[in-house]
């Protein structure tokens, strides 16, 4: 054995700090793969000295035939050998290693560059020139116990950090659905309504909120934070609380929107806000109320087109308040008509092209649809077309409600074990509310009320649409029902009536209802008075003597069927009861 | 791609460029462009002619600067969004807050 350069020990690298970790990632077991005994003995002698085992076989072959038995630290391998050479052999034996980290020696002759070359290119990772002295061999082993060292290193290092990845992965996914459960747990009728929701991350800084107001009538809430994951999700929660809160309380939309951006103004950072859209559809089912602060269009369907829901205010958590005049927009709406509510994740998806799809599949996907149908289905598919092959950027929230009786509260019947005790109710009507005639039924319906009265509804509508016309059209509206005595007149009375009911300011009509059971009867008790100046009652009584007037015959028909019909306050105000 | 400014001393303004996409990679550099000019008196010119996407985030970077200027809407004004830019502000409706166009 010659002489080395190298002494003896130390065997692990000089590397600060890993000699201690080294000594347990030295290579243990070598595989030399050389036909030539005294080759293959020079390099096991060095082996031994260095403390490592080593066995020999004479061909690519045995090696490969051997190896996940022996399963070497490192390979020592001869260029040129019988069968299978040993640059293919160090490919195979690269790819058995499967990722594991195994250096290959190439035993090469001198002077042959090209073989240099390719073998580094097969995956060698270093290689000796023939003839060999063991004092280089031993030179490379230590080079080699370094590698090895880094790549333990490095392979510890992804180990860990793939740990850490999968448990803070699991984490979140634990705390996400803890949070979505809370915010989402209250929420009413979600299987009416098509929902798309598409997070970019683990949370989702959108958030879907629905609740019943008291009425039975449906409150919806669709927000976007800025951002999207953890941040934009947990100020989801205190939002979700005073929704649901509030909403059940039958507090009023704007109120409602006052307190949402006073707790975002306080929680969130100057650069962080939430839009929103808000949509309160009463039990009623006639209008829909709606404020946008900052979302993209709403979509209205009905039966005769689209109606846009166009953003009007910030998003909420901007500004420390509200404007004080801000109000909540209202449509009509119909039984049948669809509400289509999205986020801008849905309008800025990009496709492969850079192309969004608020140019691309949005429009042709709300013009083709139809009254009464779903968008939804259409929507999701030329999405999917939209997005196929890239990468979500950001959350995504859709919402297609469908306006029908099966969205609001299922109202207490009182039918059956109704209680038998009374109850008064009181309404205000003020100018633009004017417009509509209100019937006894859909004052009383919503609360449960009407079911006392059934049996006497027509008679009681009766007197109600009599008097509260006579407080309209003379009381508020200063009318003269002799118009109505020629075909012409009565075209001029209900023309000019239009036009004053547009005109109103400050005008009022209220309405006082009260029921009190009595066996299998009862007494309802109305009283209903107006903000105009009165008439006399003199005029309306002497009103009733002639039966052929096509005209003033609502009061004498209205005291035909009451009980008791007075009025007071120069006829601003009626009294009237009736009994069965 | 980026945020560049411009001072102009005489007018006491700044124009703030903004090329490409105006998202949360921009945060550092749009800070920058401002932060070193005197918040109370400096009016300062957001030109988005450049830019080809404005996100939430940018949404944010803006309501910093708002911050910044004492929320005085006419001291920040923002220029030249190209339709898709001009979109999202106007859905934020930030008309009311800055001085846009």
């Amino acid at each position: 054995m010659q002489a080395s350069p190298m002494p003896p020990e130390p065997l692990a690298p000089d590397a600060a700090g890993c000699r201690g970790e080294s000594l347990g990632h030295r290579p243990r077991s070598a595989l030399v793969v050389e036909p030539d005994p005294a080759q293959a003995e020079l390099i096991a002698a060095v082996l031994r000295e260095q403390g490592c085992l080593s066995a020999q076989v004479a061909t690519a072959e045995a090696a490969i035939a051997d190896f996940d038995r022996r399963r070497p630290d490192i390979l020592f391998i001869a260029a040129d050998l019988p069968g299978m050479d040993g640059l293919a052999a160090t490919r195979e034996i690269k790819r058995l290693a499967a990722g594991r980290f195994l250096p290959i020696m190439l035993l090469a002759h001198k002077r042959d560059e090209a073989l240099l070359l390719s073998s580094v290119e097969s995956g060698a990772d270093d290689f000796l020139l023939k003839p060999l002295e063991p004092g280089l061999i031993k030179a490379r082993i230590m080079v080699m116990e370094r590698v090895c060292e880094l790549q333990h290193r490095v392979s510890e290092r992804k180990r860990t950090i793939a740990a850490m990845l999968e448990n803070e992965r699991v984490e979140q996914a634990l705390a996400e659905r803890v949070l979505s459960r809370a915010v989402e747990e209250r929420n009413v009728v979600m299987d009416r309504l098509d929902l798309l929701q598409r997070s970019a991350a683990i949370f989702s800084g959108d958030i879907v909120l629905t609740q019943h107001l008291p009425d039975g009538g449906l409150r919806l809430l669709v927000g976007d934070f800025t951002g999207h994951g953890l941040a934009a999700a947990v100020a989801a929660l205190p939002i979700a609380d005073a929704f649901h809160a509030m909403t059940v309380k039958g507090v009023s939309d704007i109120s409602l929107l006052t307190e949402l951006n006073r707790k975002l103004f306080q929680l969130l950072p100057t650069d962080r806000f939430m839009a929103a859209i808000l949509v309160t559809v009463p039990a009623s089912c006639t209008e829909l109320r709606w404020w946008n602060g900052g979302m993209p269009s709403g979509w209205l369907r009905t039966a005769n087109g689209l109606r846009e829901l166009t953003a009007h205010a910030l998003p909420l958590g901007i500004l420390p308040d509200l404007p004080c005049d801000e109000v909540a927009r209202r449509v009509h709406v119909r039984r049948g008509d669809r509400l289509l509510l999205m986020t801008d994740g849905l309008l800025e998806a990009h496709d492969t092209q850079d192309e969004m799809f608020v140019h691309a599949g949005l429009r042709q996907s709300l013009a083709s649809w139809a009254p009464g149908m779903p968008l939804l289905p259409t929507l999701r598919e030329a999405l999917d077309a939209h997005l196929a092959g890239t990468e979500q950027a950001d959350d995504i929230a859709i919402v297609d409600l469908p306006i029908e009786p099966s969205i609001f509260a299922r109202r207490v019947r009182l039918s059956g074990q109704r209680p038998r005790v009374g109850w008064d109710v009181a309404i205000v009507l003020e100018d633009e509310r004017l417009k509509s005639q209100p019937t006894l039924e859909t004052l009383l319906d919503p609360l449960g009320l009407a079911e006392g009265l059934r049996k006497e509804m027509v008679t009681l509508e009766t007197i109600f649409t009599e008097l509260y016309s006579n407080a309209l059209e003379h009381g508020v509206l200063k009318l003269d029902s002799s118009l109505k005595a020629t075909s012409e007149g009565f075209a001029t009375f209900y023309r000019e009536r239009a036009r004053r009911l547009d005109d109103l300011r400050g005008a009022r009509v209220s309405v006082e209802i009260r029921f009190e059971p009595s066996g299998e009867g009862g007494c309802v008790w109305l009283r209903i008075w107006d903000s105009g100046e009165g008439f006399s009652e003199e005029s309306v009584r002497a009103l009733w003597s002639d039966p052929a007037r096509p005209w003033g015959r609502g009061i004498p028909l209205a005291r035909e069927l009451c009980d008791t019909l007075e009025f007071q306050g120069n006829g601003s105000q009626v009294e009237a009861t009736y009994r069965w | 791609m980026g945020v560049t400014a411009r001072s102009d001393a005489e007018k006491s303004q700044v124009i703030i460029s903004v090329d490409g996409r105006f998202d949360f990679s921009q945060h550092k550099a749009f800070r920058e462009a401002y932060k070193d000019a005197s918040g109370k008196s400096t009016k300062f010119v957001v030109d988005l002619s450049d830019a080809s996407y404005l996100d939430s985030s940018a949404l944010g970077m803006l309501l910093l600067l708002r911050e910044f200027v004492g929320a005085d809407p006419k001291r920040v004004r923002i220029t030249g969004a190209n339709e898709d830019v001009a979109r999202v502000l106007k859905i934020a409706n930030f008309d009311k807050l800055f001085t846009v166009g």
